[in-house]
């Protein structure tokens, strides 16, 4: 009964939606618009409950001196501090910009600048020749590296279009093989969650 | 009647919904499907088993997007993997990128430790929210791996630039990973990075192979007939385009 609400809500939404996509009918645009329009603002209620549920973990964190509960205040803190200057001020204040700019933008090309590293110290893993299939994963990267660093092309000229061949054909051959089937499994699990089979995200016990 | 340019789909789309349906009668009525080993799923338990041995908790994540194909399949592992660590008694530990999602999530880890027995086990501080801006929800996932120095790191769902970051920090860690993705750009990287991968549509197939539920199996054989039509349409569009025979484009494009 719990699901019953939720899974009416889902259907009569789900295929509003997806009938709306091929057939040519107002009544349905209309209120397939309308389903986006909600959706905005069910999304803006759930981040309600997402600030809820860091405040209260950081928060229990923070008074019962966890381990690494300074982090937990600091938290808080930027929290609050960015939501007071974003409501009172507004997102195009130049002190919430100032933050913006020169805070989380920092930190967040600092921390993707991380991946090329990572990038090195995965690849050595992967390319260790221990297996056949490892080796053919070497010779192929490596080719396909060489092809796009100048020093490749210094080395023997037919590295651009070796390297291009590879990705041209074995490697978009693989990545549609991929493409395909991992559509048919998205078209069968949203049917399943369109028509209430699919019931794993509305909780509770099987 | 048909938007333009979208009748070869409409087309499409009903013939997979027939077969789709066909194919989960066939199942309700027993007619069983034969599913191949799956090495990735195979290793949930034993990394699972790993985790009570240590000790140490299980950490899961769902990556970016909110409601999507891949959330959904990702939360039928969710629900599998906490009704494992209920019965173990291992902690796990879910992080979420998405507030939409979030209550969902908490409802599937509360539901799978109600569903073993252990609702008294379920934490609800482990279901924790980071952020939605992408990187100070990854950010927040290193630490947590870190810290708690996650025996187990399962990464399932659509992923996109951080996908790589976890799983190194998962690997700096000590965990053992398994992650599972449709998203061909960041599959070379969990593929390098983790222990187990499953690639595309495993990962939608992973709900039939866990719960043995004959609807998701019905829907396993509804997908392979589908490619069965991919590959007929493949063959017979390159024997056609090479014949110079443009029939079949213009027909799929309509």
């Amino acid at each position: 009964m719990k699901q019953t609400g939720p899974i009416v809500v889902t259907f009569i939404a789900g295929a509003v939606v997806l009938i709306e996509f091929f057939l040519k009918i107002d009544a349905l645009k209309f209120w397939a618009d309308t389903f986006g329009k909600w959706q905005l603002v069910f999304v803006a209620f759930a981040s309600a409950l997402g600030a809820a549920n860091l405040i209260r973990i950081h928060a229990n964190r923070a008074t019962q001196k966890r381990s690494d509960w300074p982090y937990s205040y600091l938290l808080l803190g930027a929290l609050g501090a960015w939501t007071i200057l974003g409501v009172l001020k507004g997102p195009q204040n130049t002190n919430y910009d100032f933050l913006y700019q020169n805070l989380l933008q920092p930190l967040s090309a600092t921390l993707f600048s991380v991946n090329s590293f990572y990038i090195a110290s995965a690849a050595y893993r992967s390319f260790r020749v221990r297996t056949a299939e490892a080796a053919m994963l070497l010779v192929s990267a490596v080719i396909v590296m060489l092809s796009n660093v100048g020093i490749g092309t210094a080395i023997w000229k037919g590295f651009p279009e070796l390297g291009g061949w590879f990705m041209r054909v074995p490697n978009a051959a693989g990545m549609r093989g991929i493409i395909i089937g991992a559509a048919l499994g998205a078209i069968a699990i949203s049917l399943r969650v369109i028509l209430g089979l699919e019931r794993s995200q509305y909780g509770g016990t099987e | 009647m048909i938007y333009e340019g979208r009748v070869s789909m409409f087309v499409m789309f009903c013939i997979l919904t027939g077969l789709y349906m066909w194919s989960i009668s066939n199942a309700r009525r027993g007619v069983g499907l034969q599913t191949r080993r799956v090495p990735g799923l195979d290793a949930l338990d034993e990394a699972l088993g790993r985790a009570a041995e240590m000790g140490r908790p299980v950490h899961y994540t769902m990556g970016l997007q909110a409601f999507e194909a891949q959330t959904f399949a990702s939360m039928e592992i969710l629900r599998f993997a906490a009704t494992q660590c209920a019965k173990l008694d291992v902690r796990i530990i879910t992080t979420n990128y998405h507030p939409a999602v979030h209550p969902i999530i908490e409802e599937v880890v509360r539901g799978a430790f109600v569903s073993a027995g252990r609702p008294d086990a379920y934490r609800a501080d482990d279901v924790r929210y980071l952020s939605d801006n992408q990187l100070a929800y990854t950010s927040g996932v290193i630490a947590i791996l870190e810290r708690e120095k996650c025996a187990v790191n399962l990464l399932f769902g659509p992923f996109y630039a951080e996908s790589l970051i976890f799983a190194e920090a998962g690997y700096n860690a000590g965990s053992m990973q398994i992650a599972g993705t449709a998203n061909t750009h960041q599959l070379p990287f969990l593929v390098a990075a983790c222990d187990y991968t499953l690639i595309g549509e495993e990962m939608f197939a992973a709900g039939a192979y866990l719960s043995k539920n004959p609807v998701l199996t019905g829907c396993l054989m509804g997908q392979e007939y589908g490619k069965y039509i991919a590959v007929a349409l493949m063959v017979f569009g390159a024997i056609a385009v090479s014949a110079g025979n443009r029939f079949l484009i213009e027909i799929l494009s309509k």
